[in-house]
C-alpha cells in the first residue's frame, strides 16, 4: 500500500505529529492509518526479549504490569512524558519515527540496546539495532521494539535538564559484570546522539565506581559540537552532558553492586535508576 | 477584627450567574457565532520586519473558485480615516504603503471556508522594497537609524495635568514621551548620603488568551453590525464609526463572553479589517485568527528602566530620578496609555523631596505592544520594588521597616508637579489603600516580609 | 482514492452512523456537524487542551484527531456530562469553587478531571498538577481547580 500510495504518503500512528504537519502546511497527501492493526499493539515477552509493539501507546506502556516489573525506570520515565492526553494518543512507534531529537523513546531504545523491527516495502522483515538508526533512513515501517532481557540490563533515564539535555544510559551485566553501555543524548544535538561507553572489559561494579567519572570525561570529548538555541548554549550542553552521565553512571553502578549482595527492595533515590 | 471580615466575605460561596452556562459548555463565545451564509476570512501577513510595498496583484486569489472578496490597502486609504491608536493613530486598517513589522497585515480574504482563504492567501503576490529594520531600542535609538514612519501620524498627546510634559512624536522614532517633576532632583540627589543607579530590563509577554482573536461582521446598507471579542465595545463601536465614518447609531457591536482577553483584546485590532471584508463581500465575514497569528498581534512592553534613587545613611528616600525606555513596536496600539502609567508609577507609594521621570515609547520593527494587565503598572513596580528591596539590603535595613518608614501617610500629600490632574488624584487614591494594606494586621506585615525577603534573595 | 468514510460512533449515550470526508477534524465534527460547541479549539495544535473530550473514558485533542478514528468509540463531551439535568459532581465542585474564570478552558478541563477521577479516586496534589499539566488556563492561576478536584473526589467518595 506504501508503495502504490506515492510521495505524499505518509503512515500515520497516534497521528498528533501528522495533523500538525498537515496544518503548518506539509503536503500529506494520503494517510495510511494502521490504528486498526492490532498486532502492532501488544506487549510481549518473548525468548528474544521484551515485545513492544510499534503501536503501544506511552500510556499503554506506562500503565503495562509487564513493563513495570522488568523495565521499571522506562515505566516510571514515562509517566511524565508530554502529558495525559499526548499519552493516551501518541505512540513509541510515532515517537521513534518522527525522529524529532527532543522526543525520549528513540533514547530508551538506544541506550537499552533495543533491536528495531521493520516491515519493508517488498514485505520482508529486517531487524536492526535502534544505536543504528539515524534521520529518516527508516528500512521500512516499524512493526515493534525488542528490549534485551532485563535480567542483564540496567536502565537509567534522566529527564532533569530537559528541553536543554536529556539522557539515556544503559548497561549490559552478564554475569555480575558490566560489559558494555550506551549513552543516548537527545535535545543537544539536531539529531539524538549515541555512544558506547569506552569499557574494554568486563568490571566488576566496585572497579567501575572509581572509573565513571573519567569515561565520562573520555566519552563527552568526542561528542561533536551541541546546539545553541533559545534554551542552551553548547558550551552548557557541553559541560552538563558530561556532569549527567557521570552522576547517572555512578548512581547506575552503585545501584547495580547493591543488589548484587541485596535482595531487598530498592528505596527511592529521587533519580530514576532500577 | 477587619481581617475577619475580609475572611468571611471571601470565604462565602457566591455562585457565579456566568457559573451555569460555563461548566455545561452553553456558554457562548464570539468564537461560537454562526451567521446565515457567512464567509470565512484569513489574513495575508508582511514576512519582512521593515519594507516598502511596491505592489500587490490578487487576480490570481480572485479567481480561484470560493473566493468572494480581497481587501488591501488599497481598499483601506479609501475609507474616511483608516488608522487607529489610542490617542496617537498611526495603525492603518491593513498595510498601505510600508510593512512595519513581521506580521504585519498586508492583505485579507473572504472565502466559502477556511481552508479555501489560506490556498488564496498563497496566491496573492507582494512586491516588496526591503529596508533596514531596527529591532531593539537601542537601534532604533542610534543616529541615522531607518525611520518607521516619514511624517508625523494623526492624532494628538493625552491631555495631562499642568507642569507633566505629555509629547507626541517628539524625536525620530520616539512615539510619546511623559515628563514629570517634583521639585529639583538632581541638586536633591547631590546632597543626598546615598544614590543608587540599578537599571531594570523587563521582557516581552503574550497574553495568549485561549480564546484566539475572532470576529464577525455583517454590512447591511447603512448598518453595520459586529460581533467582537473585544473587551470594550463601546470603545470599538466610536472607533468603527469614526474609521468607516457612520454614526454610532448605524453600529451595533454584539459583545458575548470574552474567552480570556487581559488588554489583549481592548482597542481595534482585526475589528475594521473583518468590516472592511464584509462591506466588499457583500456578506457575513468571520475571520479568526490562529493563537500563532496572536503572538503577531499585540505583546506587553518590554522595556528599559533606570532608577536613580536617593536615600540618607538611617534609610530615608530622598529623591528619584527615572528614565523609561518602552519597546513599542511596530505601531501605537495603547503605548501612549501605558508610558504615562508607568511614568505615574515609577515612584511608587512613597514620600519624596523630590522627582525628575522621563518616560517614552520607542518605536522598532516589531509586533506592536499594548495593554495588558496593568500596563505600565507592572514594569514600573518591577523596578521601583526590586531596587527598594536592593537599597534597604545595601544598607542593612530589614526591607519591610524600611517601607514602613518611607510610605505616604494616608492623607498625605503625593509628589505632585504643581496643580493635581484627575489622573494623578486617582493615583493619590489608589497609594493610600496599598500604605493600609501594608501597614495593617501582623498577618499582612509577616506576608510583606515574605515577598520582601523572596525580592532581596534575587537582588 | 479518497471517499468519504462511514463511522459508527456513540456521543454522549447517543450513538451516530456518519458518512465523514477522510480528513475531518474531530472538533470540527462535533462543533459544525453535531452542533456541540462546547469544545473550544484554542491553539489548534494539541498544546493547550481546550479542545479536551473523552474517547472511551481517556482525554484526547479533538483539534488533531481524525474523525474516522472515532469509529466504534464512546466520545463524552462537556454536553453530555449531567444527565437529566442533574449536574456531574465534577461541575458542581467547579461551580462551588468558582473554578473557571472567562470559561473557555472550562471544558476541556473539566472533562480532563473527570478522566483524572475515574482514574485516581482519590488524587494528591502532585497527581492532580500532573494530570492538568494537559490543560491550560490562562485566568484562574489553578488553585480553585484543584481545589474543585479535591472536592468533587470527596463528594465521589462520599
Amino acid at each position: 500500500m506504501r508503495a502504490e500510495a506515492g510521495d505524499g504518503a505518509v503512515f500515520m500512528a497516534g497521528g498528533i505529529d501528522i495533523v500538525n504537519r498537515m496544518k503548518f502546511g506539509e503536503p500529506i497527501t494520503e494517510v495510511i492509518y494502521l490504528g486498526g492493526v492490532t498486532e502492532l499493539c501488544a506487549i510481549n515477552d518473548t525468548e528474544g526479549g521484551l515485545h513492544v509493539g510499534s503501536l503501544v501507546t506511552h500510556h499503554q506502556f506506562e500503565t503495562c504490569a509487564l513493563i513495570r516489573a522488568r523495565l521499571p525506570v522506562l515505566a516510571q520515565t514515562w509517566q511524565d512524558v508530554a502529558n495525559i492526553r499526548i499519552r493516551c494518543k501518541g505512540t513509541i512507534g510515532g515517537n521513534i519515527m518522527a525522529a524529532d531529537p527532543n522526543y525520549d523513546f528513540a533514547l530508551a531504545a538506544m541506550a537499552a540496546g533495543a533491536h528495531l523491527d521493520f516491515l519493508g516495502q517488498d514485505g520482508t522483515a529486517r531487524r536492526i539495532l535502534a544505536i543504528e538508526l539515524s534521520g529518516r533512513s527508516a528500512p521500512g515501517l516499524l512493526t515493534g521494539i525488542i528490549f534485551p532481557s532485563a535480567d542483564r540490563l540496567h536502565v537509567a533515564f534522566d529527564r532533569s535538564l530537559r528541553p536543554a539535555i536529556t539522557l539515556a544510559l544503559g548497561l549490559d551485566c552478564p554475569e555480575g559484570k558490566v560489559a558494555g553501555g550506551r549513552v543516548a543524548i537527545g535535545c543537544a544535538f539536531p539529531m539524538p546522539i549515541t555512544a558506547r561507553l569506552p569499557i574494554t572489559e568486563p568490571l566488576l561494579p566496585r572497579e567501575l565506581v572509581e572509573k565513571t567519572a573519567a569515561l565520562a570525561r573520555d566519552l563527552t570529548v568526542l561528542l561533536p559540537e551541541p546546539l545553541t538555541n533559545r534554551h542552551a548554549s553548547a558550551r552548557y550542553r557541553r559541560q552538563m552532558i558530561e556532569v549527567l552521565l557521570r552522576r547517572n553512571l555512578a548512581a547506575l553502578v552503585e545501584q547495580i553492586a547493591w543488589l548484587q549482595i541485596s535482595t531487598l527492595p530498592l528505596p527511592s533515590i529521587g533519580g530514576l535508576i532500577a | 477584627m477587619m481581617s475577619e471580615v475580609c475572611a468571611s466575605v471571601f470565604q462565602s460561596r457566591v455562585t457565579p450567574l456566568d457559573g451555569p452556562d460555563k461548566i455545561t459548555g452553553a456558554a457562548r463565545f464570539t468564537f461560537d457565532v454562526t451567521l446565515p451564509g457567512m464567509l470565512h476570512a484569513k489574513v495575508l501577513r508582511s514576512p519582512h520586519p521593515h519594507a516598502r510595498i511596491v505592489a500587490i496583484d490578487t487576480s490570481r486569489a480572485e479567481a480561484l473558485p470560493g473566493v468572494v472578496a480581497i481587501v488591501t490597502g488599497a481598499d483601506a486609504i479609501k475609507l474616511p480615516d483608516p488608522y487607529y491608536g489610542v490617542a496617537i493613530r498611526d495603525q492603518p486598517v491593513l498595510a498601505i504603503d510600508k510593512v512595519r513589522y513581521f506580521g504585519d497585515m498586508v492583505a485579507a480574504v473572504a472565502a466559502v471556508d477556511e481552508e479555501t482563504a489560506y490556498r488564496a492567501l498563497a496566491l496573492i503576490d507582494v512586491q516588496y522594497d526591503l529596508l533596514r529594520p531596527v529591532a531593539t531600542i537601542e537601534e532604533a535609538l542610534a543616529d541615522g537609524a531607518p525611520l518607521l514612519f516619514d511624517a508625523p501620524v494623526p492624532g494628538a498627546p493625552i491631555k495631562l495635568g499642568d507642569g507633566v510634559i505629555s509629547l507626541k512624536e517628539p524625536r525620530p522614532n520616539v512615539l510619546y514621551e511623559f515628563g514629570y517633576a517634583k521639585g529639583d532632583a538632581d541638586a536633591v540627589l547631590t546632597r543626598s548620603d546615598h544614590v543608587f543607579e540599578d537599571r531594570f530590563r523587563f521582557s516581552r509577554i503574550n497574553h495568549f488568551h485561549l480564546e484566539p482573536y475572532v470576529n464577525v461582521a455583517r454590512v447591511t446598507g447603512e448598518q453595520i453590525e459586529l460581533w467582537s471579542c473585544n473587551q470594550d465595545p463601546f470603545v470599538l463601536r466610536d472607533d468603527i464609526a469614526r474609521i468607516f465614518g457612520r454614526p454610532t447609531n448605524n453600529i451595533r457591536v454584539n459583545a458575548s463572553y470574552v474567552g480570556g482577553g487581559f488588554g489583549g483584546k481592548s482597542f481595534c485590532k482585526m475589528e475594521p479589517v473583518v468590516v472592511l471584508l464584509a462591506m466588499k463581500a457583500g456578506r457575513p465575514v468571520r475571520l479568526c485568527l490562529s493563537l500563532d497569528e496572536g503572538l503577531l498581534t499585540l505583546t506587553k512592553h518590554a522595556g528599559v528602566l533606570t532608577l536613580r534613587t536617593g536615600v540618607t545613611k538611617d534609610g530615608r528616600l530622598t529623591a528619584r530620578k527615572s528614565e523609561i525606555q518602552l519597546d513599542g513596536g511596530a505601531y501605537s496600539d495603547a503605548s501612549a496609555l501605558t508610558v504615562v502609567k508607568t511614568g505615574y508609577r515609577i515612584t511608587g507609594p512613597y514620600r519624596w523631596d523630590a522627582v525628575a521621570t522621563r518616560a517614552y515609547a520607542v518605536r522598532t520593527n516589531t509586533v506592536p505592544a499594548g495593554s495588558f494587565r496593568g500596563f505600565g503598572g507592572t514594569q514600573a513596580s518591577f523596578a521601583s520594588e526590586s531596587q527598594i528591596d536592593m537599597i534597604a539590603r545595601r544598607l542593612g535595613i530589614d526591607p519591610y521597616d524600611f517601607r514602613r518608614k518611607n510610605l505616604l501617610a494616608i492623607g498625605g500629600p503625593f509628589s505632585r508637579a504643581t496643580a493635581a490632574s484627575t489622573a494623578t488624584s486617582r493615583a493619590v487614591s489608589m497609594r493610600s489603600s496599598n500604605a493600609s494594606a501594608i501597614g495593617g494586621s501582623r498577618g499582612a506585615r509577616r506576608k510583606a516580609t515574605r515577598r520582601a525577603a523572596w525580592g532581596s534573595a534575587l537582588g | 482514492m479518497v471517499t468519504d468514510i462511514d463511522i459508527t460512533v456513540t456521543v454522549n449515550r447517543r450513538t451516530y452512523r456518519l458518512n465523514v470526508p477522510p480528513n475531518r477534524i474531530v472538533a470540527d465534527l462535533l462543533r459544525e456537524d453535531l452542533q456541540l460547541t462546547g469544545c473550544k479549539i484554542g491553539c489548534d495544535q494539541a498544546v493547550c487542551g481546550a479542545c479536551t473530550v473523552l474517547v472511551d473514558g481517556l482525554p484526547m485533542t479533538a483539534c488533531t484527531t481524525f474523525a474516522f478514528e472515532l469509529d466504534g468509540t464512546a466520545v463524552t463531551t462537556i454536553e453530555g456530562l449531567s444527565k437529566e439535568g442533574t449536574l456531574h459532581s465534577v461541575q458542581r465542585a467547579f461551580l462551588e469553587h468558582s473554578a473557571f474564570q472567562c470559561g473557555f478552558c472550562t471544558p476541556g478541563m473539566i472533562l480532563s478531571v473527570k478522566a483524572l477521577l475515574d482514574h485516581h479516586h482519590d488524587p494528591d496534589e502532585m497527581t492532580i498538577r500532573r494530570w492538568l499539566d494537559a490543560n491550560i488556563c490562562r485566568c484562574t492561576a489553578y488553585q480553585m481547580i484543584i481545589e474543585a478536584v479535591h472536592a468533587a473526589a470527596k463528594a465521589a467518595a462520599e
